[in-house]
């Protein structure tokens, strides 16, 4: 079973790049196993928003609500991922993190706790970068440590230099990571799917 | 085993039940606030009426006010996201071979708030999300 774990601040587009993520994954995986891809909604909140849309885009969504699957509810995510294991058996598991989750100790987890290892992949708001850079600088650098790709988001709404200033901060963070560009709300070819995944 | 001897506890399960009936409870708002490292986080929720069609317009503004005032505190918002849910009841009937249709005036709308935003203490955010739930409330007849 492949783990991916999809993080980033909010507002940074995950709920959007793990739809067709997922769907790249679904068409790739062994069309005999009855489950291909399961995801895992992580949201800090009582209520969540980002689980019903997915269930209305015709997925089965496993719900992690009111705490943070990195800190606070860490014990039920990998409750959640052995009942998965045990039930569906599916080729790969996506977890979305909330926004403010640092996903390389969620990684540290599951490698500790279930021996699964994980690839990261976090994605960033370049239209925000500029505006949260500063005043949040602690929490968007740990979100970025330790990842493998880091897609840089929502480049249809800003200018070229921003891009290049947003990818330059990021290997500043994290200097073995991948830096990709992506507008997830139009089609992201392939190549980046396979990339994240960590196919490439 | 006799009916009272359960390990679980009859004024907590009691109060649960009430409290989920009250957060269901058309007119009723229902807000959680917590924080979460630097973040504050707030949930709510709201159940109204309307005959209002365009009643996701009215939810949409009021996020959008509740936004401009946490950036007004020199707050930063993570996000304020909402789903609306509306049951529009239809009923359909036969009484000989032709059947006949009619529609309830009122749509019901469950309105369900998550916000997460950063440099605005509990209260102030948690009073911000109750404010925007109250303009809906009023647009509406819950």
């Amino acid at each position: 079973m492949n783990v991916v774990i999809l993080g980033g601040f909010l507002g940074a587009g995950k709920t959007t790049a793990l739809l067709q993520f997922a769907r790249y994954l679904t068409d790739i995986s062994d069309q005999n196993r009855n489950y291909k891809v399961a995801i895992i909604e992580n949201e800090i909140g009582e209520v969540g928003i980002d689980d019903q849309f997915l269930r209305g885009s015709g997925y089965k969504v496993n719900n992690l609500f009111d705490g943070c699957a990195c800190c606070t509810v860490s014990g039920e995510l990998m409750s959640s991922i052995a009942t998965i294991k045990d039930e569906m058996d599916p080729e790969w598991i996506i977890i979305e993190t909330t926004g403010v989750a640092f996903p390389t100790s969620m990684q540290k987890n599951l490698e500790e706790a279930l021996g699964y290892e994980s690839v990261i992949c976090v994605l960033l708001d370049a239209s925000r970068w500029m505006r949260l850079r500063i005043p949040l600088a602690g929490m968007l650098s740990e979100q970025i440590k330790g990842s493998n790709t880091v897609l840089v988001n929502k480049i249809d709404l800003v200018e070229e230099d921003v891009v290049a200033t947003v990818e330059s901060d990021v290997l500043e963070i994290e200097p073995n990571t991948n830096v990709l560009s992506i507008s997830a709300l139009g089609e992201v070819d392939n190549s980046i799917w396979r990339t994240v995944a960590g196919l490439i | 085993m006799s009916e009272h001897n359960h390990d679980h506890n009859h004024s907590q399960n009691n109060h649960a039940s009430r409290l989920n009936q009250l957060k269901s409870a058309t007119g009723s708002i229902y807000i959680k606030r917590m924080m979460h490292d630097e973040a504050t986080v707030i949930s709510g929720s709201l159940t109204v009426v309307t005959q209002d069609p365009h009643f996701t317009e009215i939810v949409a503004e009021a996020l959008e006010t509740a936004g401009a005032k946490i950036t007004e505190l020199g707050g930063i918002i993570g996000h304020i996201k909402a789903t609306t849910t509306t049951t529009n009841t239809k009923m359909i009937s036969v009484t000989d071979e032709s059947a006949m249709i009619k529609e309830a005036i009122d749509i019901k709308v469950v309105i369900i708030i998550a916000a997460i935003v950063f440099l605005v203490d509990e209260k102030t955010a948690g009073d911000i999300i109750r404010q925007a739930l109250v303009s809906v409330r009023k647009t509406a007849k819950g």
